[in-house]
C-alpha cells in the first residue's frame, strides 16, 4: 500500500496524462487471486446454506421480535403458524388409531356372524355358488363391511374438524401474554390469523383425500379377502367331495335295496336316499370342519381385517401429512403478506380506502338482493372498479372476495315453468293431454294431465336450467290430446330476450308470463313430429320463474370504524 | 468498450463476492468482517488518487515552485483523511445494505453499479480528449455519479416504495419499539460490528416509524423512499472508485 499511497505527481498542463501505471507493481495476480478465492468461498457458503436449511436463508425484511402493541412480526407469525400446524399434526395423528378402532368395531363384531354362515350347509353352498359366479365377496361385504365406507368418511370429517380445532387452539394459546392470539393482538395480526383459520378449514381436507373412506378402498379389501376365502373353499371342497360321493353312493345303494319293493319307482327312491345321505354327510363334515377350524378361520378373517385397517391408517396418516403440508404452504403465503410495503401503507386504512371500500360495497349490495341490478354492464363496471385495487394492502382481500362472488352473479336459473290454458276452440274436449316443453332445445316431459273442455289444463315442470342474465331463452310446447280413436297433436314456440325483461323492483325471483300461440299439427303422428310454430291464434299462458343465486355479504371490507 | 465491460465486470465481481461472503457469514461470526477487507483496501486505494491528484494539480498552480510550503502542503494528509472517511462510510453502508437487501433490490443495485463502472471508463476516455488529467478523471467521476445515481435514486425509491417489505409489527409500535425492531434484525450476539450497524438500522427504523405514524400523508412515505435511495450515490461513487483502481493497478489502462 505504501506504493499506492505515493502516486505520481501529475503535470496539470500535460495533456492525456495518466498515473504511470507501468511503474507500479502489477497487482493483477493478487486481485484475480482474491476474486477467485472469494468466488470459491461464496460457492461453499451457498452450498452450506442450502444443505443446512433451504428455508433458513436470510430474511429480506427488517424483522424483529419486539412487540409493544400486540402486532407480531412476520417471523413470529410464521413460527406461530408452523408451531400450530405441527401441534395439530401430532395430536391428530395420535387420534387416528382410536378413530379407526371405532370405525372398524362393527367389522370385528360381525366376524363370528360370518363364520357361522360359512360353517353352515346353506352358507357353504351359497359360497360355492358365489365362487362359481365369481362373487364370494358379496356376502362378506354385506356382513362385515356394510357402512364401513361411510364410517370412514365420517372419521375423515372428524379428523378434519379435530385438526382445525387443534390448530386454532394452539394458535390462540400463545405462550406470551402480550402476543396471545386470543388476547390483544394487533389488527394486522388478527386479520392474518383469521385469514389463516378461514382458509385452513378448506385446505386439502382429509375427508376428501382419495382412497380413504371411499367405496373403492373397501371393495378392494373385500376382493382380497374373498380371494383368500375362495381359495380355502376350493381346498376344503376337493377334500370333502370324495367322501361325500362315497356316502352318497352307499346311500343310493342302500336306498335301492330298501326301495326294491316299489318296482318301477325304485330308481327314484334310491336317488332320494342318495341325496339325503349326501346332505346328512355334508352337514356332518361341515360341523366337524367347524369344530376343528372355526377359530382359525375367524383368526384369519381378523388378520385380514387388521391388514386392511393398517392400510387405512397409513392412508389417513398420509392424507393428514398432506394436509399439514398444504397448511404450511398456506401459512407461508399469509406470512409473506403479513409484512407491508409503503405503497400499501399509503392506501391503508385511511379515509380514502374506506371511501373506496364503501363505494364498492354500495355497487355490490343491490346485486345481492335484486336481479335487475345485475345487468352485465353493472357487473362489468364493478369488476373493473375492484380490479383497480388489486394488490392494495387494505383492499386486496375485498377485491378477491368480490371477484369470487361476481363469478356467479350473471347466472340465473329457470326454476319453474307452468303452462296454462286450453286447446284451440274446435278441439277442446274432456280428454287428457300430455305436454312436453323444450327450453333452449332441451326436452322436459310432463306426465299425462287432465284437461277439460271448459277449464283446459295446467301443468308445471322444474327444469333448473342455467342461463346468462343477459341471454335469451327459446321455448317450445308440444301437446298430445288423448282421444279414443286417433290422438291429435298441437304445438307452438317462441323466444324471449332477458335483457331488460325483469322489472326494476324485482328481488331474486321473478316470473315472466308469455302468451304462446298454438295450433293443430295434423301431420304429426307423435309428439316428436310436431313442428308447427304459429305466430297467432289461440294462445296458452307460459309462465317462467327465474331465480338468481343470492350473493353473500362482503366479509373482507377494511375496518373503517 | 470491451475493456470497459471487463473492468466493470471485475469491479462487480470483487464487490459482489466480498459483500456476499460478508452477508452469509456475519450471521455466524464477526470474523465476517474479513470479507470486507479486500473491498475496503480497493476502495481506499481507488479513492486516494481521486482525492490527491486534483489537489496537487491545484497546488501546482497556486504555489510557487520555490515556496517551502510545497514540502508541507503535499495534500497527502487531506487525501488520507478523505479516503479514510469515504472508505469507512462506503464500506459500512454497503455492508449494511448487503445485510438487509432483498433480491429485487439486488438486481437494481447491481445494474446501477455496473452501469456506473462502464460509464466511468467510457466517460473518462471521452473527457480526456477535452480536459487535462487529473481533471478529466475527477470530472468523469462527478458526471457519471450524477448521471447514474439520479435515475437510479428514483428507481430505487420506487422499488422501496412499491416492493420492499416492511415488518408488520412496526404498525403499532412506539418509537422505542420501532428502534428495537430495527436493530433486532442484527445478530443477537451483539459485538462492535452490530454496534456500528445498529446506527443505520435504528435510523432507518425510526424513519419508518415516522412514516407509519404519518400514514395519512403519502408524501412522507415517498420522502422516506427517496431518502433510502440516496444510497445510490454512495454505490455509484464506490463503483467508480473501484473501477479507477482496476484501471490503474490491474488493467494498466492508458487513458
Amino acid at each position: 500500500m505504501s506504493e499506492l499511497s505515493c502516486p505520481t505527481v501529475v503535470q496539470p498542463d500535460s495533456a492525456n496524462v495518466s498515473p504511470k501505471a507501468d511503474s507500479k507493481p502489477h497487482l493483477g495476480r493478487w486481485f484475480w487471486g482474491a476474486i477467485f478465492v472469494m468466488a470459491l468461498i461464496s460457492f461453499g457458503l451457498s452450498l452450506a446454506s442450502v444443505i443446512r436449511n433451504p428455508a433458513a436463508s436470510h430474511e429480506t425484511t427488517q424483522q424483529g421480535s419486539s412487540n409493544p402493541e400486540g402486532e407480531i412480526s412476520a417471523a413470529d407469525l410464521k413460527a406461530r403458524l408452523t408451531g400450530a400446524n405441527q401441534t395439530a399434526l401430532t395430536a391428530i395423528k395420535a387420534r387416528i388409531p382410536t378413530v379407526l378402532d371405532e370405525a372398524y368395531r362393527p367389522v370385528y363384531a360381525a366376524i363370528p356372524t360370518y363364520a357361522t354362515y360359512h360353517y353352515s350347509v346353506w352358507g357353504e353352498y351359497a359360497e360355492l355358488t358365489a365362487a362359481a359366479l365369481g362373487d364370494v365377496g358379496g356376502k362378506l361385504q354385506e356382513t362385515l363391511f356394510t357402512d364401513l365406507g361411510s364410517r370412514l368418511d365420517q372419521a375423515g370429517i372428524e379428523l378434519d374438524a379435530s385438526f382445525n380445532e387443534a390448530f386454532k387452539d394452539s394458535l390462540e394459546e400463545g405462550p406470551e401474554t402480550a402476543t396471545q392470539m386470543g388476547g390483544t393482538v394487533g389488527k394486522l395480526t388478527r386479520t392474518a390469523i383469521n385469514d389463516t383459520l378461514g382458509r385452513m378449514a378448506v385446505t386439502a381436507p382429509i375427508a376428501t383425500a382419495a382412497s380413504i373412506g371411499t367405496g373403492v378402498a373397501v371393495k378392494a379389501a373385500v376382493k382380497t379377502m374373498a380371494k383368500k376365502i375362495a381359495a380355502k373353499l376350493a381346498i376344503k371342497t376337493a377334500a370333502k367331495t370324495g367322501g361325500k360321493w362315497a356316502a352318497a353312493g352307499t346311500g343310493a345303494g342302500t336306498g335301492a335295496a330298501m326301495c326294491s319293493w316299489s318296482g318301477p319307482g325304485a330308481g327314484l327312491c334310491a336317488a332320494v336316499g342318495g341325496v339325503g345321505a349326501w346332505i346328512v354327510t355334508d352337514y356332518g363334515i361341515v360341523k366337524i370342519d367347524e369344530y376343528w377350524n372355526r377359530s382359525e378361520f375367524e383368526a384369519d378373517l381378523r388378520t385380514m381385517v387388521d391388514e386392511q385397517k393398517r392400510e387405512h391408517r397409513i392412508a389417513l396418516e398420509r392424507a393428514l401429512e398432506a394436509r399439514a403440508l398444504a397448511v404450511q404452504g398456506l401459512s407461508e403465503e399469509i406470512v409473506q403478506n403479513h409484512d407491508f410495503t409503503l405503497r400499501e401503507l399509503a392506501g391503508g386504512s385511511n379515509a380514502e380506502v374506506c371511501a373506496i371500500a364503501e363505494g364498492l360495497n354500495a355497487q355490490y349490495e343491490p346485486m345481492r338482493t335484486s336481479m335487475s341490478a345485475r345487468s352485465p354492464e353493472a357487473i362489468k363496471e364493478l369488476r373493473s372498479a375492484a380490479n383497480a385495487y388489486e394488490g392494495n394492502l387494505s383492499l386486496d382481500r375485498l377485491v378477491a372476495e368480490l371477484t369470487e362472488n361476481l363469478q356467479s352473479a350473471n347466472l340465473i336459473s329457470i326454476t319453474k315453468v307452468q303452462v296454462f290454458g286450453n286447446l284451440p276452440a274446435d278441439y277442446r274436449a274432456d280428454r287428457d293431454v300430455t305436454v312436453n316443453v323444450f327450453i333452449d332445445g332441451k326436452r322436459y316431459e310432463v306426465g299425462r294431465a287432465e284437461s277439460s273442455e271448459t277449464g283446459g289444463f295446467s301443468v308445471s315442470l322444474y327444469p333448473k336450467a342455467e342461463i346468462a342474465i343477459d341471454g335469451s331463452v327459446t321455448y317450445r310446447v308440444v301437446i298430445e290430446q288423448h282421444l279414443r280413436l286417433r290422438n291429435k297433436y298441437f304445438g307452438g314456440s317462441g323466444w324471449i330476450a332477458l335483457k331488460d325483461a325483469f322489472s326494476d323492483d324485482a328481488g331474486l325471483l321473478e316470473t315472466i308470463a308469455i302468451d304462446l300461440p298454438i295450433s293443430l299439427d295434423d301431420k304429426a303422428g307423435d309428439l316428436n313430429e310436431v313442428t308447427v310454430a304459429p305466430s297467432k291464434g289461440e294462445t296458452l299462458l307460459l309462465e317462467m320463474e327465474f331465480l338468481a343465486k343470492p350473493l353473500v355479504a362482503l366479509k373482507n371490507a377494511p375496518n373503517c370504524l | 468498450m470491451i475493456k470497459a465491460l471487463q473492468n466493470a465486470f471485475a469491479a462487480a465481481a470483487l464487490t459482489g463476492f466480498s459483500l456476499y461472503i460478508w452477508r452469509e457469514s456475519y450471521r455466524y461470526t464477526d470474523w465476517a468482517i474479513l470479507a470486507l477487507v479486500p473491498l475496503a483496501l480497493v476502495i481506499w486505494a481507488g479513492f486516494w488518487p481521486l482525492a490527491l491528484q486534483p489537489w496537487r494539480a491545484r497546488l501546482h498552480i497556486v504555489l510557487r515552485d520555490e515556496s517551502p510550503l510545497g514540502k508541507v502542503l503535499t495534500g497527502r494528509l487531506r487525501a488520507f483523511a478523505l479516503s479514510g472517511i469515504f472508505t469507512f462510510v462506503a464500506v459500512t453502508l454497503l455492508a449494511w445494505q448487503a445485510w438487509t437487501v432483498s433480491l429485487t433490490e439486488v438486481f437494481v443495485l447491481v445494474a446501477a453499479f455496473f452501469l456506473s463502472a462502464v460509464l466511468f471508463s467510457v466517460g473518462q476516455n471521452v473527457l480526456s480528449t477535452h480536459f487535462h488529467q487529473p481533471f478529466a478523471n475527477s470530472i468523469s467521476t462527478s458526471v457519471v455519479t450524477w448521471l447514474v445515481a439520479v435515475p437510479f435514486t428514483l428507481i430505487i425509491a420506487w422499488t422501496t416504495w412499491a416492493w420492499a417489505k416492511m415488518p408488520g409489527e412496526i404498525l403499532n409500535a412506539d418509537i422505542y419499539g420501532a428502534v428495537r425492531s430495527g436493530i433486532s434484525g442484527l445478530p443477537d450476539r451483539g459485538g462492535w460490528i452490530a454496534a456500528i450497524l445498529s446506527v443505520p438500522s435504528g435510523y432507518e427504523a425510526t424513519k419508518l416509524w415516522a412514516v407509519v405514524q404519518l400514514r395519512d400523508y403519502p408524501i412522507i412515505g415517498t420522502l422516506f423512499s427517496l431518502d433510502a435511495a440516496l444510497f445510490a450515490f454512495v454505490l455509484c461513487r464506490s463503483a467508480i472508485v473501484i473501477t479507477q483502481f482496476i484501471e490503474t493497478h490491474i488493467a494498466k489502462a492508458k487513458i
